[in-house]
């Protein structure tokens, strides 16, 4: 595989074969087809006779089945969970089975209740390996400070080594094994306004290919995001390569000051594309 | 397998319990009762997520995948519900079409339908009545 040339170019790598969603059940879910019907893939609906909590749906990607997810997970595949990564919420979602099915699968109009959800699974996939390194986008360092907690307790919990990455409009605190890249060089910013534009996670697996995921999202209007993810350990491979390449891997280029100073509370608010809905 | 001319009452409610046996065999007669016909492919797909999910998992224990579910579909249950004369069943082109059913197949798959998707209890009235036509 080619090298990955920018995180656009990332995203322009996940691009699965085509996928087929069919609901099956008495009648439509109207929610959860308004939900699909962001994604680019087709959606059909099938009646059958059985009660509504007794539906399914079936997702089949270039010809091959994939998998199923109950009627029971389609209410949290609408309105997932933003809990902390460990929590039995994320971890029990019904979002999870949905979307590791539409892995592949671009997405054209998500919000971030739904990117925060899925960037949970990534967080949680790290935190239960243990190892590994943790690769976080965050378009502004101030939506970190919302989620400050969380990368505060992978880090301390973990062996993970995380990558933090953003726009400086915040001095968020050092901690160990946490490096923030903020793309600010003397000569301007590195790779144009990337870091600005794209909402990205991605955990290297931790030698663990089946493990390895990402996701990248581009905002394409405020609050509204286009992209997918994957589990293709290659293209997660390539992507923090490029991640690695670009923006260093030795904590150099940390836009986090050493000292406390600047450090408070992280509130709930300076958060652009993290959600305050986090209990970390 | 099947008498394709049945000699009383009984043996034609015995055929068509029979034919009914299989969860699989049900859950293909309920999606052929919406669409009239489709192909192997859709029907293996039904099958398998519905098998997956909690209604067929409670009526069929063990765990599924779509290939198995698609074979067994070809050589098993599709030719049996093509002789007890509920479908057609081409099977090179994977094309499966519903045939006309009996007021009582109706009956008995409707009640069933109600048990399998989780309705709540089997309609006793609603097949003692169905074994009488």
């Amino acid at each position: 595989m080619a090298a990955v040339r920018s995180v656009a170019d990332a995203l322009e790598r996940i691009r699965g074969p085509a996928t087929t969603v069919t609901t099956y059940g008495p009648e439509r879910d109207e929610a959860l087809h308004a939900f699909l019907e962001r994604f680019d893939v087709e959606v059909y609906h099938e009646q059958l006779p059985v009660s509504a909590d007794a539906g399914y749906l079936t997702v089949r990607s270039g010809g091959e089945y994939r998998g199923s997810v109950p009627a029971s997970a389609f209410a949290d595949s609408v309105d997932p969970p933003r809990d902390a990564p460990w929590t039995p919420e994320v971890r029990e979602s019904g979002y999870g089975e949905l979307g590791t099915l539409l892995a592949g699968a671009r997405f054209t109009s998500l919000e971030r209740p739904h990117l925060l959800a899925t960037t949970r699974e990534i967080e949680d996939r790290a935190f239960r390996v243990g190892r590994g390194t943790l690769y976080a986008g965050f378009q502004s360092l101030s939506a970190y400070r919302a989620q400050l907690r969380i990368y505060e307790r992978l880090a301390a919990e973990t062996n993970l080594s995380v990558h933090v990455y953003g726009e400086s409009d915040w001095t968020p605190p050092a901690i160990e094994r946490v490096t923030v890249h903020t793309g600010a060089t003397e000569q301007g910013t590195l790779a144009g306004d990337e870091l600005g534009a794209f909402w990205f996670v991605a955990f290297d697996g931790g030698e663990d290919d089946a493990m390895a995921c990402a996701l990248v999202a581009e905002e394409v209007r405020d609050g509204e995001y286009r992209g997918a993810w994957t589990y293709d350990p290659d293209i997660v491979r390539e992507f923090t390569a490029y991640l690695d390449g670009t923006y260093g891997s030795d904590g150099l280029d940390t836009g986090g000051s050493d000292g406390p100073d600047d450090v408070g509370e992280p509130t709930e608010t300076g958060e652009p594309s993290g959600s305050s809905e986090q209990n970390g | 397998m099947f008498k394709t001319t049945p000699m009383t009452p009984q043996d034609t409610l015995s055929d068509l319990f029979r034919a009914l046996s299989h969860p699989y065999r049900r859950v293909v007669l309920y999606y052929l009762r919406e669409n009239e016909g489709a192909s192997l492919d859709a029907l293996a797909e039904c099958v398998t997520g519905w098998s997956e999910s909690a209604a067929g998992a409670e009526a069929d224990g063990d765990a599924v995948d779509y290939g198995t579910v698609r074979i067994q579909l070809h050589h098993t249950h599709l030719p049996m519900l093509a002789a007890a004369e509920f479908v057609t069943y081409d099977a090179d082109s994977g094309d499966v079409t519903l045939r006309d059913l009996t007021p009582a197949a109706e009956t008995v798959l409707s009640t069933a339908a109600s048990a399998d998707g989780g309705n709540g209890e089997l309609d006793v009235d609603a097949l003692a009545a169905s074994s009488r036509e």
